[in-house]
């Protein structure tokens, strides 16, 4: 049973909250910062310049003998008037029309008090927008501000972050809100501690950092949207990264805050100078996957932010990418956890690689893992060429995803280890394919053999028993009439069948070699 | 059902200031379409038809609750930014459609003993919304020798409101006023050119107006020039000095 007291106490505290939260939406909605309009005037005229080529501009005017001839005239034409007004232009304001675009920002009129400084700080400048961003955003669970609560102290940590911030303040306004609904939306991943509080204020800085570089002279609507990135990249790397960050506090929350490092990329591809290439390639939860790989990088090689070689490696995969822009988070995720210094190269040419086939994307895994293991894989030309021809062979509607990487990895082993198939690979891999999934096979046959399952077992059967007895060219017809043969009887196809011709056809290659 | 009750209690006391809010908004659209038809200077009619609809959506919205709620305003302390935002949308609804401006004085007078009861910002405006008022005056009368005479009083009134509320020197709306003295004066110098003063007259009428925009502009450019936060500002300051022919 519910004591009285508890139930006496509650009412009391919901009565007080809500009371506080009225008075801080009343206070919000008068301090709301307010639009105006600047009162018309008219720009330069020939009015404007004949006055001053006749004052301040004398000496000017002597000068250019035109000037001369346009002020002594009684009735000036309309062209003379224009002729004026260019020149004055000319000679007085080239900047004139960089006022354009400015004045949206101009004439927000914000409420701060008579008696504050007159430069008030970062917090000052945009304590009304986060009221109103968080008095909305808590709305419907005023207890939320609590300090117990996961979102008031993320509210808190915020307001602490951006306080010691420098964000230029045009794009303070406008960037502030956004970051800190990512940061609240965000919070409830978040324990109670110390290091959380921490994780939330470098990531709000770097975020602060990042627009004050790049969004200071934006216009509104590439504010407005870098705003919104922003507001992701916050998100993302809370929810993403949270993890990785608490376990290691030293290197990310203390003296080497790389926290503030990785957040500062991060934030850099969204709104940097690549940031229409990255913002084609991500989306919230690729921005999340992005930013979680980001940081375990960098806890697992803290150098690839010392020597800034995180941006760059990023900058590059989306580069190689872009035609596969929805394999973009993935792969990027696949090579931070590989990458190293000497890694960087080969694993970078394996990506190029792999972006040209969507079939080699499925792959990735698995190439990337062969590429850690012997880093010269790859650059040798002809294993290069054979992964490049291979991919487009393998679209076939009817092979699975699982089954096409099946296929190229027995295709690419076998070339691993034997030299003379790297260069006919592709040509193996066609034969078994045109057999199988032959377009004039009948309806029975092609029950039982255009299958995955079927694909792969003949595919590693072939591929294995090349690479374990050795590759000619001459095989290639001699494999084709055999597995033409198999496959022209359905009902007693076999795989082993396949084992047992093609080892028949390689012992006679033997004697004869 | 204490939790249930707590957003319900909440919606229903922050009623009013959802109302003033709304108006709020459509206030700010409008003036954002205004600023931006001048920054585009294409369309700036049907930007300005934009802009009328929602100072007159802001109004409707005010007026109603001004009306039915005008006790609950009053409690809640919204009253008097509720009327100030009134008096805003009359004058800009008298700015853009050309109609009379009567309406936006007399709100103006309503609203002066609420005075102290604003905040800076707009205990600012209230005093200087008569010199606005006077520029949209100069701006449409035909006579160029009274339109100088608007112009003229628009800015002292503009110059009196900041001597007399004083807000800092780098507040927004001092930045704000700055400049819509400046534009005043710019205003006045193309009415006595367009005068018909014989010429020395009219050169010693536009001196004096010069002389009165050095004050605005060098207080307007002692903060776009130190204070990076309002470097945004410096090129309309450069192109207002400009039109008036006086050195930036």
């Amino acid at each position: 049973m519910v004591p009285v007291d508890t139930v006496f106490f509650a009412v009391q505290s919901a009565l007080r909250l809500a009371s506080a939260f009225k008075t801080a939406y009343v206070e919000a909605t008068i301090n709301r910062p307010l639009v105006l309009p600047l009162p018309a005037f008219t720009p330069v005229n020939a009015d404007s310049a004949r006055d001053w080529f006749r004052g301040e501009g004398k000496s000017a005017a002597a000068d250019c003998g035109r000037v001369g001839q346009l002020l002594a005239k009684p009735y000036p034409s309309d062209e003379d008037q224009k002729e004026l007004v260019e020149i004055y232009n000319l000679y007085y304001h080239p900047s004139a029309r960089e006022f354009r675009g400015e004045l949206r920002h101009a004439f927000t009129i914000r409420m701060w008090a008579n008696d504050e400084a007159g430069h008030p700080s970062p917090l000052q400048r945009v304590a009304g927008t986060l009221v109103n961003v968080a008095v909305d955003y808590f709305a419907t669970s005023p207890g939320a501000v609590s300090e117990r609560h996961p979102q008031g102290r993320a509210l808190k940590a915020f307001l602490g972050a951006i306080d010691d911030t420098d964000f230029s303040s045009a794009t303070l306004k406008e960037v502030a809100g956004d970051v800190l609904t990512g940061v609240l939306d965000a919070a409830p991943t978040l324990a109670r501690g110390p290091k959380e509080s921490l994780l939330l204020s470098g990531v709000s800085a770097s975020m602060a950092a990042a627009a004050t570089d790049f969004l200071a002279n934006a216009n509104s609507a590439q504010l407005a949207d870098g705003s919104a990135w922003l507001g992701l990249a916050a998100n993302a790397l809370i929810r993403g990264g949270s993890d990785v960050v608490l376990s290691n506090p030293e290197l990310f929350l203390g003296e080497k805050a790389a926290l503030a490092g990785v957040g500062r990329v991060v934030a850099d591809l969204v709104v940097g100078e690549d940031a229409p290439t990255f913002r084609n390639l991500l989306s919230g939860p690729g921005l999340e996957t992005v930013s979680r790989a980001a940081l375990g990088a960098v806890a697992a090689h803290p150098e690839l932010l010392e020597d800034k070689r995180l941006k760059p490696l990023l900058v590059k995969l989306a580069g190689d990418l872009s035609t596969a822009p929805a394999s973009f988070p993935e792969i990027a995720r696949l090579v931070l956890a590989r990458t190293s210094e000497e890694l960087e190269g080969p694993l970078s040419t394996a990506v190029a690689i792999l972006a040209k086939a969507p079939t080699l994307i499925g792959a990735a895994e698995w190439m990337l893992d062969e590429v850690v293991e012997n880093p010269d894989w790859i650059p040798d030309g002809k294993l290069k060429r054979a992964l490049e021809t291979l991919g487009p062979l393998l679209e076939i509607p009817r092979l699975s995803r699982e089954g096409r990487v099946e296929l190229l990895r027995a295709a690419i082993q076998a070339a691993s280890a034997r030299a003379g198939l790297r260069e006919d690979v592709d040509k193996v891999l066609k034969i078994i394919l045109d057999v199988l999934f032959d377009e004039d096979l009948d309806a029975d046959a092609r029950w039982t053999l255009s299958r995955t399952s079927v694909a792969v077992a003949v595919g590693g059967a072939v591929f294995g028993a090349l690479a374990r007895r050795g590759y000619t060219p001459s095989i290639l017809p001699k494999l084709k009439k055999a597995l033409e043969e198999l496959a022209a009887d359905p009902e007693t196809f076999a795989v082993e069948l396949v084992e047992a011709k093609l080892e028949a056809l390689l012992k006679k290659k033997g004697k004869t070699a | 059902m204490t939790r249930a009750a707590i957003p319900l209690l909440l919606v229903l006391a922050a009623c009013t200031a959802r109302t003033l809010r709304e108006a709020q908004d459509h206030f700010n659209r409008g003036a954002e379409i205004e600023n931006t038809s001048r920054a585009a200077s294409t369309a700036a009619l049907l930007a300005s038809t934009g802009a009328e609809a929602e100072y007159r959506a802001a109004l409707a919205g005010l007026n109603a609750e001004l009306k039915d709620h005008s006790e609950d305003l009053e409690a809640e302390g919204l009253y008097p930014t509720a009327r100030l935002l009134k008096a805003l949308c009359l004058w800009r609804l008298a700015a853009l459609s050309g109609g009379g401006l009567e309406a936006a004085r007399a709100e103006l007078k309503d609203v002066a003993p609420l005075k102290d009861k604003l905040g800076t910002r707009d205990r600012v405006l209230l005093a200087a919304l008569p010199g606005l008022l006077d520029h949209e005056k100069g701006l449409r009368e035909k006579d160029v020798a009274k339109a100088a005479a608007d112009f003229e009083s628009a800015e002292k009134a503009i110059a009196a409101a900041l001597a007399a509320e004083a807000p800092p020197a780098a507040h927004d709306v001092t930045l704000y006023l700055r400049l819509a003295q400046m534009a005043a004066l710019r205003e006045r110098i193309r009415a006595i050119n367009a005068s018909a003063l014989p010429a020395p007259e009219k050169d010693a009428a536009k001196d004096k107006a010069r002389e009165r925009f050095a004050a605005p502009k060098n207080a307007l450019k002692e903060v776009v020039d130190t204070d990076p936060a309002y470097a945004g500002l410096r090129a309309l300051g450069v192109t207002l000095s400009q039109a008036a022919s006086v050195t930036w």
